[in-house]
Order: structure tokens, then sequence, then C-alpha cells
């Protein structure tokens, strides 16, 4: 569902992102572990086809994200770090302006819209403007956002930073169902907690490279150590 | 590039605007209260002022009023300034509590009656004060009737005829119309208003939609849906142009009204000015205001994408302003600039030079069509430039 190859991103001398090479199937959350900094946030605004690569490329569902980049944004959803919501926009207007940038049918859209709201518990708040939402509840709107026109690849970067303990488990309950409807996910985080809970398989990924990779039964066994933290901190350390 | 997609960031971008608080400002209240307010208030209260003043028979102090007796009737007959008593002029008048202090030498009467050397008198006077140059002016009037009417006693005695003094009868006549004087005076203001305007309305609409969207980090959502940056661009850029548009349209009727409304009272009845315009001028003004506004938008945009933050950008739109507002501050100082040759190339100043000679009713074809074609050029460009702007990821990604 998604491949890249050799994907690589450089600002200036700095490789953000070096040669990245991974693939993630339908159904799979697949965790993108780094320190802050490693790299993370530009391999998905690659994938987004926010930014270009320098060299390398990828393809999600098929769509090559340098020769067909609408078609790429038109199947990923994407979650950026900060929610990122009109704040003089209530929570129905901002998603009712997010499907029709994705050419939804205003009928299916107004259902879809409804059926998220009422499945994620704001149906109560849809006709509130967001600027005075707490940052949970504009995060699951933000969540929302990114599946209304049901993509089939998810983007998740850091998707719980910022939130209270409630409202990340709010989140990552949120991420299961869409696993659970197929999505391939790729979900980043800095958490190794969070990874283990809701990861199938894992690439830490430490100055913009590949420095492991695989499920976390196979991570320990590489390492030969239990605690993941640890494994995290050493690969992360041998890198740097 | 698809229109579906334009229209709907584009009605976005407008609701959002007309939701913003800071709109009900810069669009209404400034252009169309605040504005005309203080262009045509000052003047007026100024008007007034020194109607009052001319009015109002100011109280003036004449030392040795006793030596001018036959001079004193003509003062009073005149009616125009009260007399009062002072003991110390210079200081009364620095005081305000008289306007003017005339002095009359004691032999006044005797040097007149010998028809010889002039006889001297002094008029004290405080410059800063109006009603003391008003007075003075005053003075000077019954001073020349007194001066006529002695001047015309003295031939009469020798026998000549007074018609002698008058070789010359004038008879002014002001071949520009009421609408031609009208027109200058819309010449003087129009191009200022356009240029203040054009960027001031769109101003906050072009900061909050891009550098704002960048600030709150909307813009990362906004550019992973399908529309291609072309279409978030050009939608952007028409919100911004219809909110600046709107604002042009609105500061231009309520500032010809506002003169309207106040030129009787500003200029007296036996002026008649006619601020209407020709629909030929009309169009012509839409069509230049509409490049105008298509130009600046389209800058104001770029800026915008360029600024990190709703300040930073702002900063950078505050410069636009002073750039584009002195070219109209100088056609309201030299209302006779005329642009010829490669001026007429010069953006934002050809338009203005335009706007001017088409309101004086002295355009030259080949010259308006200069100044529109090389505008047109320009407004695309910076369409084009600021797209560019919008597609480069260094600038929209700059943290």
């Amino acid at each position: 569902m998604l491949v890249t190859s050799e994907l690589s991103k450089s600002f200036g001398p700095i490789k953000a992102v070096d040669q990245i090479s991974l693939k993630a199937e339908a159904g799979e959350v697949l965790g993108v572990l780094g320190p802050n900094g490693a790299g993370k946030t530009t391999f998905s605004r690659l994938i987004a086809t926010l930014l270009s690569p320098t060299s390398g490329t990828a393809t999600v569902d098929g769509h090559d994200i340098i020769k067909e980049a609408e078609k790429v944004r038109q199947v990923i959803g994407f979650l950026p770090t900060e929610p990122g919501l009109y704040g003089r926009f209530t929570a129905v207007e901002n998603l009712r302006y997010f499907g029709r940038l994705h050419s939804m049918d205003e009928k299916d859209l107004a259902q879809r819209i409804d059926y998220l709201l009422k499945k994620f518990d704001l149906y109560e708040e849809r006709d509130r403007r967001t600027a005075g939402f707490s940052k949970g509840m504009m995060q699951k709107v933000s969540l929302i956002r990114s599946v209304l026109h049901d993509p089939k690849v998810l983007l998740l970067d850091e998707p719980t930073a910022g939130l209270d303990v409630p409202a990340a488990r709010v989140v990552l309950d949120m991420v299961k169902e869409f696993k659970a409807e197929g999505k391939c996910i790729l979900f980043s985080t800095h958490r190794m907690a969070e990874a283990e809970k809701i990861c199938d398989r894992m690439v830490i990924i430490a100055k913009g490279r590949i420095v492991a990779q695989g499920t976390v039964a196979e991570l320990r066994q590489q390492a030969g150590q239990d605690d993941l933290e640890e494994i995290f901190l050493r690969l992360v350390g041998e890198a740097s | 590039m698809k229109w579906r997609h334009i229209k709907i960031i584009w009605f976005k971008e407008l609701l959002d605007t007309f939701r913003d608080k800071r709109t009900l400002y810069t669009m209404i209240l400034a252009p169309i209260i605040i504005m005309p307010l203080m262009m045509v208030g000052g003047p007026l209260l100024m008007t007034r002022q020194e109607k009052v003043a001319e009015e109002k028979p100011s109280p003036i102090a004449v030392i040795g009023a006793e030596n001018a007796p036959i001079f004193m009737k003509t003062l009073q007959e005149a009616g125009t300034l009260q007399i009062v008593d002072s003991q110390d002029p210079e200081s009364d008048l620095k005081e305000g509590l008289i306007s003017l202090a005339v002095i009359f030498p004691q032999d006044f009467e005797q040097i007149i009656a010998a028809e010889g050397n002039p006889a001297d008198i002094t008029i004290l006077f405080e410059a800063r004060q109006q009603t003391s140059t008003v007075s003075l002016q005053k003075f000077r009037n019954i001073l020349q009737s007194y001066t006529a009417s002695e001047v015309a006693g003295r031939l009469t005695r020798r026998g000549i005829d007074t018609a002698l003094l008058n070789p010359v009868s004038v008879s002014e006549k002001n071949v520009a119309n009421d609408q031609e004087m009208g027109g200058m005076i819309l010449a003087a203001i129009i191009p200022f208003m356009l240029g203040i305007w054009a960027v001031s309305g769109g101003m906050y609409t072009a900061i909050d939609t891009v550098a704002g969207e960048k600030e709150r980090n909307t813009m990362e959502g906004l550019l992973v849906c399908p529309p291609s940056r072309w279409s978030v661009a050009i939608g952007k850029f028409l919100a911004v142009f219809i909110i600046a548009a709107i604002t042009v349209t609105l500061a231009i009727v309520a500032i010809i009204l506002a003169y309207q409304l106040m030129l009787p009272a500003l200029l007296g009845d036996e002026l008649q000015i006619d601020l209407s315009l020709s629909l030929g001028s009309g169009l012509m003004l839409v069509l230049i205001s509409a490049l105008m506004v298509t130009m600046i938008s389209a800058i104001e945009i770029a800026i915008s994408a360029f600024g990190r933050s709703f300040k930073e950008a702002q900063n950078y739109i505050t410069i636009l302003t002073f750039a584009v507002m002195l070219p109209g501050m100088l056609f309201v100082f030299m209302p006779d600039l005329k642009l010829s040759g490669a001026g007429l190339l010069i953006p934002v100043f050809n338009l203005f030079a335009a706007t001017r000679d088409i309101l004086m009713g002295q355009q030259e074809i080949l010259n308006i069509a200069v100044a529109l074609g090389s505008s047109l050029a320009y407004a695309i460009l910076a369409i084009v430039f600021s797209v560019r702007v919008f597609k480069s990821e260094k600038i929209l990604f700059r943290g």
C-alpha cells in the first residue's frame, strides 16, 4: 500500500531523510520511532507531497508521490503534529470544508460527518466554534478530518503529543478502529510504550536513517534485551 | 488548477474574513466613517472657525483715536471691528484680549489735511492668532475705503475726474465648468484613496489566510488536500481581491458623498462645483481600480507567504502601504504632475497618473493605454509571483 524507495530529503547540507526504504500494508500500523529531529516529520511530509524529495521516491496505493501528487493527496489522510483547525469555524464547518476539498458528494459528506462525530462523541459540540475547544477535542476533530474521505493510507505525526492521558487514550482507540477498517497507518512517535501498544511493526530512525526495524519481538531478539526503551536509547545513541 | 477547488477555497476565506471582527473595522468603519471625517471634517472645522472670526466683530484697541475723528467714523460705520480700551496693547494682544492695536500719531488729521507727506500709522498684530490676522485684513479693507474716499476728495477739489484712477476695468470668467472643477477635486483625492484602500482593504485577509494560517498550523492540513498550490493560491488571492475591491468601492463612494455634502459649507455658495462622473470616466476608474487591486492583492499574498508569522507579514505590508501611499500623496500636492515616456511604465504611479488625467479630462489615449497595458502585465506577473512563492517549500515551511 505504501512503498518508499531510498527516499531522501536534504535541506542544504543537512540530510533530514536519508535513503529510507520501507513498506507498509493495508490493515497494518507501522510505527516510525525516533527522537525529536530524527526526520519523522520530514518523512511524513514527503509522503504527503508537502515536500518534494531530493532523491528516491515513494508510491501510495500505486501512485507516485512526484508524478501523481494530486492522486496521492486524494488517497491519504494526514494528521499534522498540531491539530490546526479554523477557530472561527464550527466543528462541522471545518470538516465540511475538507470534505469538499476532497470532492466528496454533499449528501455523503453530511452523513459521514454525522457518523464520525457521533462515533467519537463530538456530536453535541458540532455547531460550536473550534476556537473554544480543548486540545483533546481539537485533536479528535483533526483525526476525524484526516479520515473523512476514507483514505487508504493514514499518516499520523505524533498524534498524542501534548494530550493528557485520557485524551491520548481516546486517540489511540480511534487509531485502532481505523486499523480495523483496513487502513494502512504510519504512526510516528517518540514514545516507546505507546508504539509498543499500537504498532504491528516499527522502524527506528535517527539522523534521517533507519537504524532498526521489525516487530517488537524481533527488535527485542536482535538487541538481546527486553526493555524497549533501552533498545531505543542504545540504537539512537549509536547513530549519533 | 481546478475552478471547483478555487471556488471552495475562495468562499471559505471570504466567510472566515467576514467572521473576523477586524474586518468590520478595515472594511466598513475606517473607509466610510473615519476617513471621510478626517478628510472633510478637518477643513470644515477650519472654515467654520474662519467664518466665525469674520462675522463676529473682534475687539481692537485704537490708540490716539481722538487724533483721527474722520477715520474713526469710517471705522465705526463699517461695523466689522469692535473698539475697546487698552492700557498696554502689546501685552493685551499677546493675551488675546484684543485682536489688533492701531496707533494714530497726534497730528494725523493735520498731515492728511496738508495733502503732502503720508501720515504714519502703526498696526500691532499677533501672527499666531487667527482672529488677529482676520482683524488685520478687515482693518486694511477699512483703511482702503478711507484712502479711496480721501483721494477722491482731493481730486474732486482739483477738478479732476476720479475715473482717471481706474484705467482698466476687469471682468474675470472661469472657463472650467462646474463638472471640470469637480474633476479637479476628485483628481486630487481619488488616487490617494485608491492607493491607501487597495492596500489596507485586503491586508488582514491576506495576512490571515497565509501567514496566519502558517502560524496557526492549518496550512499543512490544507496543502495535503487534493487542490494544487495554484488553486490554493488563486482561491486566497480572489478572497483578498474581493475584500479589497469592496473596500475601495465603499471608500471612494463615501468620500465623494462626503465632499458632495460638505462642499457648499467649505466653499460658500458662489462657487458651484459638480462632483458627478461621466459614465466613461466612471468605467475607466473601475478598470483602473481593478488593475490596482489585482496587483496589490497578489503582492500581499506573496508577502504574507513570505512572513513567518502574522506579525512579520504585517510589518512587511506596512512598508507596502507607504510605498503606495507616497505616490498617491504626490498627486495631492502636485496636481500638475505629468508622466511621460518611461514614466508611464512605473507601476502604481502610472495608474495614479491615468486616474488623474481621466478625472481632469486631459487623457491622451496612448498614455492611458500604455499605463493600463503595463499594469495588466504587472498584475499578471504579481499573480504568477505569488503562486511561485506559494509553491516554494523553503518559504512555506520555514519556521
